[in-house]
């Protein structure tokens, strides 16, 4: 296959899995809330339909532009997360430093869902706006140092050398610490579940409150989005990627990704909602630690046993 | 030219968020409807947009000296390998000096402010 | 025209099985919310946390006056459509009024439910009724008017916190037409950031209940929801609804109490969220909002006839000032909803009279 096409197979690879796996989240989600399972699987589309009966709002003095581009941006970074894991081809972008681009976007997360408080001129949004900030504060640090471990072990930042290293053992196995860091970055980015109190039903919605129309379809669809990007990303550092017996390489990928998708899914309304002011101490005294911990053994197996 | 297939990709994304605007647009030919924010019912007094005391502007200094940390700590890891031990030793006592300040901020209060 | 219709109608047809409800309850018709939001659940409809995410406004309880009706017509100006306001006044409505909102629903037309004009309520009795959105394109913003800020709103101006900081302070009103908030108590927070500043007190209302367990269980889910645990307040609304006849089995109340007694985040959640000293006040109402919770869901506070009960709201809101200042926001709203649920007594004990609103026919 010629550069071009299998660069244009990636591309829709990348935003055909995106949307697919977005859509299977939300009608698992739905299975799981409501009355019945045919009723649980029509929610993406009811909801759909509904959103974009809608009308848009806007305040007075609200700052509609940045208001608009947090939405739209919640939709697009998903698919710059996606694009250094490969699908099976190459991926869109096969950077050398793939890991440290997987960080920036999520880094970008942070003024995306704080511009959707701040954009709206309101309350409640603006409050659950700097929860987020304050809850970013406490994942974000572990995160990063999560993604530190497999770019060790397998000596390089490139997903593709990452995914490649796992051919013998996966790093869940010997990295688990890193792995469940990276899970709960990857639902605190989301604004998923535990670490979702900015979108929290105290604040009456939070920072989608005020969202309407097509605007709340994308910070919703937008959140289930980053959802599965962190999780596909997940599963090619830490799950393998797409190494298996039987089954073609996309096929255990998606597999993967699908499990870690479901996990989140139904880990969402079981716990209880991490206030930031209860977070912080977590991440700080207990999340950066097992994760520095573990970013040590693995870097003692890797120099000293010769691990990889 | 590594920058084109995720051009490629952002512009399939934008033209996406375009279809969904527009068509909404087409479908609906009206403007946004202007609405007050939502207070119980009741009228803001003020606008919402203000100096917000984020009161765990402490806990922000402390992520700073991280965030800086790990300028070095993507290179290191590309390296550490073939560096051996020492690099790790290195690395680790600099980490260990800044886990210090850590445990000395949560002592002093400022991963708890009320 | 024919081609939007018919898009729009689809749409519409599509929307049908979730629509999100948002009802509000008039003080005194709390069984009939509590209906109506089974009713709700059994047929997929989700609650809507914002009157931005509702579709449907339900009215529980008769007409309502005064301050209520103002703030329903701010909540339904809110909601921005397609969008349709309905009242429930009894129990054999229910299942026809849903019908009927659906089908309002779809028919809706927004040629005849035009753009929401801002009005903006001022302290200058600036005329605002000669600003017609109508054709305007509101996606830029508003031109300044004289009086403070944008849209005749003023900017929040800044007092001294605590740290002594000059930050700017907002009034955020908890008041009559809040999700999970009890109906008949309003108050205004005066907050800098997200920690309560002052505390005032504008509405508190003694409210007449049939059956306090229902709404011991009804205050207890609600906690629960608030806390981020939702599959344990699922589960105590099954109690609830069962406790109302609605559902032919319930969970076990006790193992109920067990489960959530053996839920150690829960704990972590609540333990030491607004602690009251049991000083002046009921004894039931002492602890912190982790103590509430187990009492709220104990099946010893059951009592085996339902008797005449009255929610005691000004006794709680006396309490209110003194224990919310200098707590957050997140926290004054567990507090409220721990005490809301503790907080009625027997009918015959009650001082002063009731307040006169007739409540849905008891199941």
């Amino acid at each position: 296959m010629t550069d071009a096409a299998s660069a244009v197979l990636s591309v829709v690879l990348t935003v055909v899995v995106l949307g697919v796996g977005g859509l299977c989240a939300a009608a698992f989600g739905g299975v799981l809330a409501g009355p019945s399972v045919r009723h649980g699987l029509t929610l993406p589309l009811a909801e759909t339909a509904r959103l974009l009966r809608q009308r848009r709002r806007s305040a007075p003095g609200a700052d509609l532009l940045l208001w608009r581009i947090a939405g739209a941006g919640l939709v697009l970074v998903p698919l710059l997360m996606l694009a250094v894991v490969p699908l099976g081809p190459p991926p869109v972008l096969d950077s050398a430093v793939g890991v440290v681009w997987f960080n920036t976007a999520d880094v970008a997360v942070w003024a995306l869902v704080w511009l959707l408080g701040w954009g709206a001129n309101a309350t409640f949004a603006l409050v659950g706006a700097f929860r987020f900030l304050a809850s970013a504060l406490a994942y974000e640090l572990p995160l990063m140092f999560a993604l530190t471990a497999p770019a060790v072990a397998a000596h390089s930042l490139r997903v593709t050398d990452i995914v490649a290293a796992q051919a013998g053992l996966p790093y869940v196995v010997w990295m688990p610490l890193a792995f469940v860091v990276l899970l709960v970055g990857v639902a605190g980015f989301s604004v998923w579940g535990s670490l979702g109190p900015a979108a929290g039903p105290d604040l009456a919605g939070g920072v989608l409150g005020e969202l309407s129309g097509p605007d709340r379809w994308l910070a919703l669809t937008g959140r289930y989005l980053l959802l599965v990007a962190g999780s596909v990303f997940t599963a090619a550092l830490f799950l393998g990627g797409g190494a298996g017996p039987l089954l073609p390489s996309w096929c255990w990928l998606l597999v993967k990704s699908a499990v870690l998708v479901a996990a989140l899914v139904v880990l969402r309304n079981r716990l209880v909602l991490l206030r930031p002011d209860r977070f912080m101490e977590i991440g700080w005294l207990i999340l950066l630690p097992a994760a520095l911990l573990q970013l040590l053994v693995v870097s003692l197996l890797v120099t000293v046993g010769g691990w990889s | 030219m590594q920058a084109l297939p995720v051009l490629a990709l952002l512009i399939v994304g934008s033209l996406g968020l375009a279809v969904l605007y527009a068509g909404h647009r087409l479908l609906y030919r009206e403007p946004a409807a202007v609405a007050l924010p939502f207070l119980s019912g009741l009228a803001p007094s003020e606008h919402a947009l203000s100096r917000y005391h984020a009161r765990w502007y402490v806990a922000t200094l402390l992520f700073l000296a991280f965030d800086v940390e790990m300028l070095f700590m993507y290179p290191w890891t590309l390296v550490v390998a073939m560096e051996g031990i020492g690099a790790v030793t290195e690395m680790f006592v600099f980490l260990g000096v800044l886990l210090v300040g850590v445990v000395w901020a949560w002592r002093e209060g400022a991963l708890r402010w009320a | 025209m024919g081609l939007s219709a018919t898009v729009d109608r689809l749409l519409g047809r599509l929307a049908l099985g979730r629509l999100h409800v948002l009802p509000v309850e008039v003080p005194g018709a709390g069984e009939l919310r509590m209906r109506l939001e089974h009713a709700c659940r059994v047929r997929g409809w989700p609650l809507a946390t914002s009157p931005a995410d509702a579709d449907l406004l339900v009215v529980c309880g008769s007409e309502p006056h005064g301050d209520l009706a103002a703030a329903l017509d701010r909540v339904w100006q809110a909601m921005p459509g397609p969008r349709v306001r309905g009242t429930l006044s009894a129990v054999p409505e229910l299942p026809g009024v849903l019908d009927e909102l659906a089908a309002d629903y779809l028919a809706w037309n927004r040629a005849e439910d035009p753009l929401p004009s801002a009005e903006p309520d001022q302290h200058g009795g600036h005329d605002m009724g000669d600003h017609d959105m109508g054709d305007m394109d509101m996606g830029d913003h508003m031109g300044d008017m004289d009086m403070g800020g944008p849209g005749g709103i003023a900017l929040a101006s800044g007092a001294d916190d605590r740290d002594g900081l000059e930050m700017d302070v907002l009034h955020l009103p908890l008041g009559p037409a809040l999700p999970d908030w009890p109906a008949g108590l309003s108050l205004l927070l005066t907050l800098q950031g997200d920690v309560v500043a002052a505390v005032e007190v504008t509405a508190a209302q003694r409210i007449p209940v049939h059956d306090p367990f229902a709404y011991r269980l009804d205050w207890a889910a609600r906690l629960l929801q608030l806390t981020g645990a939702g599959a344990l307040a699922d589960r105590v609304l099954a109690a609830r609804d069962h406790r109302l006849g609605l559902t032919g089995s319930g969970p076990d109340p006790v193992d109920l109490r067990r489960r959530i007694a053996r839920s150690w985040p829960l704990k972590r959640a609540l333990r030491g969220v607004g602690p009251v000293d049991a000083v002046d006040v009921p004894v039931e109402w002492g602890g912190d909002c982790y103590d509430r919770l187990l009492r709220l869901v104990d099946p010893g506070n059951d009592r085996t006839a339902p008797g005449p009960a009255v929610q005691d709201l000004p006794a709680l809101a006396e309490l209110l000032p003194g224990l919310l200042t200098g707590s957050e926001l997140a926290d004054v709203r567990l507090t409220v909803a721990s005490l809301a649920g503790l907080a009625f007594i027997a009918a015959e004990t009650s001082a002063g009279s009731p307040v006169d609103h007739p409540v849905g026919a008891a199941g």
